[in-house]
């Protein structure tokens, strides 16, 4: 049976308003007809209208259905049914008609669109020649864009990173967009960070990072036609290569039970992308799944924070498998998170992943962590005293340790090979997020 | 070229160096050898990717400076989801005015907050000191451990075991503890500390000490708040220093503000008594001496201002004294429709800076019922009337609540204290309330949503489910009454614990 949390309704909410909304109607007096199964809730919801209004929703939060008039997205019905069943205050009960009629229609249109993904694809395989020319003429832009960042970086360090164009954030923005145009948001990414890096004032050693990054990444791709497939992989998906979903779920997939250890939001132009962590309880192995969306309808994690769950990921092509796809999943309940690491472990393991994807970025982990200061900085600290830099705000420094009150406390963070950030933290046997959303 | 000097060069640029940069780390020698780099700037770039790799696989754990004690361990059990949940929506700005009622039922059922809820909690404690006995009785031993080593919340630690080291070595927190529990024993000696200690304080710290002694100042402080803190950089602390002065009886300041505020609030010259306030010219303001604070809120002209802030540091005693009339008599002559409300004010200001319970009863009549402010005139609790009320003894409203059911007249009256207070009423009083407020409800006459949740904490918890039942079986609710449901549904999920899920 599906579950939902408080949290997870919240996240789901347009606005705070709609948020505060949801909760007032979060209560019985409000409804009528209210009901659950294992995955779906429905109510009828008493609003300024004649009859009313006809809510249902899918459990997972993946999709929902109000006849009200809101043009917020999910509204705030659906929001007051979804927080009645995360408070576990739906009654089991038949689905009443008009939530069947809703489901059957679901079922409808997701099977319509599968077919016409399968069509799509097999349209693809058909016009093989076409396929080769699209990836002729990919190639050959992102080769120019290589060239070109190849130049901006050499010319750069020629001049210097003072002088005052390439102090100029406007250099790197407008470099950023031509390697979009040069089909490789990857670098692109890249670049446009060096180029906010600047604007807001950032260090140096920021900006020489994100240099040696993609640097690392140019030299890569200059020499990867020697290079073995998951490699030739991991440098595609470096410099911005879309891979096709199909093509991820048709490799081999990993079996396990999954707990989901964190998550959090970031956001760039105007989308969110919810990034959840998970780890494998027997094959003890990390990856990350992504789900995104416009600012106005937030997405939903792509497996519920705080959770165990059956399922078979799909790893991305790449010599360091790290993102994965979920295509389905099976909540087998909370329990607390598999056997913790040491910060020895967190950074031998960091260190093994930049031999193999050297402009890698993060390694998740599960640790017993508690604040402290070291060098005189925030820092956390493992179990057996061992600890590294910290970066978090004060309100939520001042949360976490509250939360561990002095003793190394199971938490879930990321390591990037200068700071941990915490993602989230057992408090008193609650799993609770303690993310700060990255713009 | 040394080994660090390629993070010179990648700024300056190669055209400006000689030679190329050398390995940037003696362990990468290797390596950078092996990468045989093709010119100057392609150095610099291979010495910034090598050295991103080096440092980040290469990132080696530190050791913390101070061992933290870790906090002891708690006994009492933590609140439910329910409660849990009904404090963060507070938190967040929901219902918020049934903190308190959620504070005391934590307190009976010998609850602790949840420690994630610890920090905004204390955070809410350091804003209202109104709440703090109660925040103090559910943080619990984490809550404690926490205050002690955070500079936040001194007034959490203040139960706590303070040895004398502790004022000269302990942290802020724990030395402005240390004061309040010489402000509790020995008030002289409290005094001699912060007079000790003020030119060499830190802004914060000053602050915290004058929070500590404003409840009771010993008259030896007089000195120091005169000299110092009513001229202090930060405008809190000023304010401290004005509440701490006008609880010294007979202190200088609330003699000059008499002796200017006599001046301006005089007796009108018609054959019924009444008060006429002649604002001060503003030559006379004076603004910024004695701690009078210069800048007026919107909507109000800087002399009236001025005006209610003197009245505010002068006792009714003294006006009851100078005019040779009592309480009521004094706020009934406050009739002048030009000024009544400054003046009405300025005396209710004075009454919440220096408790006159014995006005009480006769400030209400005079304000409430003498001028007609009734709930629908008294605008909302946002009003500085309400303010004042909020700080009235349990025992006096009770017993003005009590008055008022005798006589059917005083219905008006009584929901507008029941409103003003929002004290729940229980035993013989309860079901009279509810049906006294639930009729304003029928009748249509409470309007404001925020009103409708006050007057929801009225209801005694043994009366909310038939109240509900009530409301549940009226056709059309106005949204006040919509308002006053869900404020009731709210209060149940936190006093009805059974019911956890």
């Amino acid at each position: 049976m599906l579950a939902i949390t408080p949290d997870q309704v919240l996240a789901l909410a347009p606005d705070a308003a709609s948020a505060k909304s949801g909760r007032g109607l979060a209560t019985a007096r409000s409804w009528s007809e209210i009901g659950r199964d294992a995955e779906h809730a429905w109510g009828l919801a008493q609003g300024s209208g004649k009859s009313p209004y006809q809510v249902r929703a899918h459990l997972s939060g993946a999709g929902y259905s109000c006849s009200c008039p809101s043009r917020k997205l999910p509204c705030k019905h659906v929001l007051g049914l979804l927080f009645l069943a995360a408070d576990g205050a739906l009654p089991n009960s038949p689905r009443p008609p008009h939530v069947e009629e809703w489901v059957l229609a679901r079922a409808a249109r997701a099977e319509k669109k599968q077919e016409r993904e399968a069509r799509a694809a097999s349209d693809v395989v058909v016009d093989e020649a076409g396929r080769e020319r699209r990836r002729k003429t990919r190639d050959s832009r992102v080769a120019k864009g290589v060239e070109l960042l190849e130049q901006l970086l050499g010319d750069a360090m020629r001049r210097g990173l003072r002088d005052p164009e390439y102090a100029d954030p406007r250099v790197w923005r407008e470099s950023a967009k031509r390697m979009v145009d040069a089909q490789a948001p990857g670098l692109a990414a890249r670049v446009e960070r060096i180029g906010a890096s600047l604007a807001r004032g950032g260090s140096d050693g920021a900006v020489l990072r994100e240099i040696g990054a993609l640097h690392l990444i140019l030299r890569s791709h200059a020499s990867v036609d020697d290079s073995d497939e998951a490699l030739r992989a991991s440098v595609d998906r470096a410099i911005g290569r879309v891979v096709p979903t199909q093509e991820v779920l048709e490799a081999e997939g990993v079996d396990d039970t999954w707990f989901v250890a964190g998550r959090r939001t970031v956001e760039r132009d105007r989308v969110l992308t919810n990034v959840v962590h998970v780890v494998g309880r027997t094959t003890r192995r990390w990856f990350h799944l992504l789900s995104s969306g416009p600012v106005s309808a937030p997405p939903v994690d792509a497996l519920p924070f705080g959770r165990n769950v059956e399922a078979r990921l799909h790893p991305y092509p790449g010599a360091l498998p790290a993102r994965a796809l979920a295509p389905g999943h099976v909540d087998v309940g909370a329990s607390p998170p598999p056997v913790p690491e040491d910060f020895s472990d967190v950074l031998a393991r960091h260190a093994r992943d930049r031999a193999v994807e050297p402009w890698g970025s993060e390694t998740a982990f599960v640790a017993e962590l508690h604040p402290v200061v070291a060098q005189g900085a925030r820092a956390l600290a493992d179990r057996l005293g061992a600890a590294l830099p910290w970066s978090v705000g004060e309100a939520r420094r001042v949360r976490t340790t509250a939360v561990c009150g002095g003793r190394p406390t199971l938490a879930c963070g990321t390591f990037d090979g200068e700071v941990v950030q915490l993602l989230a933290i057992d408090d008193g046997g609650d799993w609770i997020d303690v993310s700060e959303d990255v713009a | 070229m040394s080994s660090d000097e390629w993070r010179v060069t990648a700024l300056l640029g190669t055209s400006r160096s000689t030679g190329s940069p050398a390995c940037p780390h003696p362990g990468l020698e290797s390596v950078w050898s092996a990468l045989g780099a093709d010119g100057p700037a392609r150095a610099v770039l291979d010495a910034c990717a090598l050295s991103l790799v080096a440092s980040s696989a290469g990132a080696l754990p530190l050791e913390a400076d101070d061992p933290v004690a870790a906090a002891p361990v708690e006994e009492r059990p933590r609140v439910g989801a329910r409660r849990a949940d009904a404090l963060r929506r507070m938190i967040a700005g929901e219902h918020a005015e049934c903190l308190v009622e959620w504070l005391d039922a934590c307190i009976a059922a010998n609850e602790v907050v949840t420690s994630r809820d610890l920090p905004v909690l204390l955070d809410l404690g350091r804003r209202d000191a109104s709440k703090r006995t109660r925040i103090v009785h559910v943080m619990g031993t984490r809550g404690a451990w926490l205050a002690s080593h955070e500079s936040s919340w001194p007034w959490a630690i203040e139960s706590t075991e303070l040895d004398d080291d502790v004022w000269v070595h302990g942290s802020e927190p724990e030395r402005a503890a240390y004061l309040a529990r010489a402000q509790d024993t020995d008030p002289e000696r409290a005094a001699a500390l912060v007079t000790e200690e003020w030119s060499t304080a830190s802004a914060d710290f000053r602050e915290a000490m004058l929070a500590v002694v404003v409840r009771a100042p010993h008259p030896c402080l007089e000195g120091v708040l005169e000299s110092k803190a009513l001229s202090d950089r930060r405008a809190s602390t000023r304010r401290l220093a004005v509440a701490a002065l006008v609880r010294i009886p007979g202190s200088g300041l609330t003699t000059r503000a008499f002796e200017r505020a006599r001046r301006i609030l005089v007796r009108g010259t018609g054959s019924v008594a009444s008060l006429v306030l002649e604002l001060p010219h503003d030559r006379e303001l004076g603004q910024g001496v004695d701690g009078l604070d210069p800048k007026p809120p919107k909507g109000c002209g800087a002399r009236a201002h001025v005006a209610r802030q003197l009245l505010a540091r002068v006792p009714i005693a003294s006006w009851c004294a100078h005019f040779g009339v009592d309480a009521a008599e004094l706020f009934r002559a406050n009739s002048d429709p030009e000024w009544r409300d400054v003046v009405t004010a300025g005396f209710a200001d004075s009454m919440r800076l220096l408790p006159q319970p014995d006005c009480a009863v006769d400030f209400l009549r005079g304000v409430l019922l003498a001028q007609e402010w009734h709930v629908g005139l008294l605008g909302t609790r946002e009003s500085w009337t309400v303010g004042w009320m909020e700080e009235l003894p349990h025992e006096t409203v009770d017993a003005l609540v009590e008055a008022l059911f005798e006589r059917e007249t005083d219905v008006d009256l009584l929901v507008a204290v029941l409103l003003a207070t929002g004290r729940t009423l229980d035993g013989a009083n309860a079901a009279r309330c509810s049906s006294v407020v639930l009729s304003w409800f029928l009748a249509d006459r409470v309007r404001a949503n925020a009103d409708a949740a006050y007057l929801a904490l009225c209801i005694a918890p043994t009366e909310i489910r038939s109240v509900l039942a009530r409301i549940a079986s009226l056709d059309r609710l106005s949204s006040a009454a919509e308002a006053f449901a869900r404020t009731l549904e709210f209060r149940t999920t936190y006093l009805e614990p059974s019911q956890e899920r």
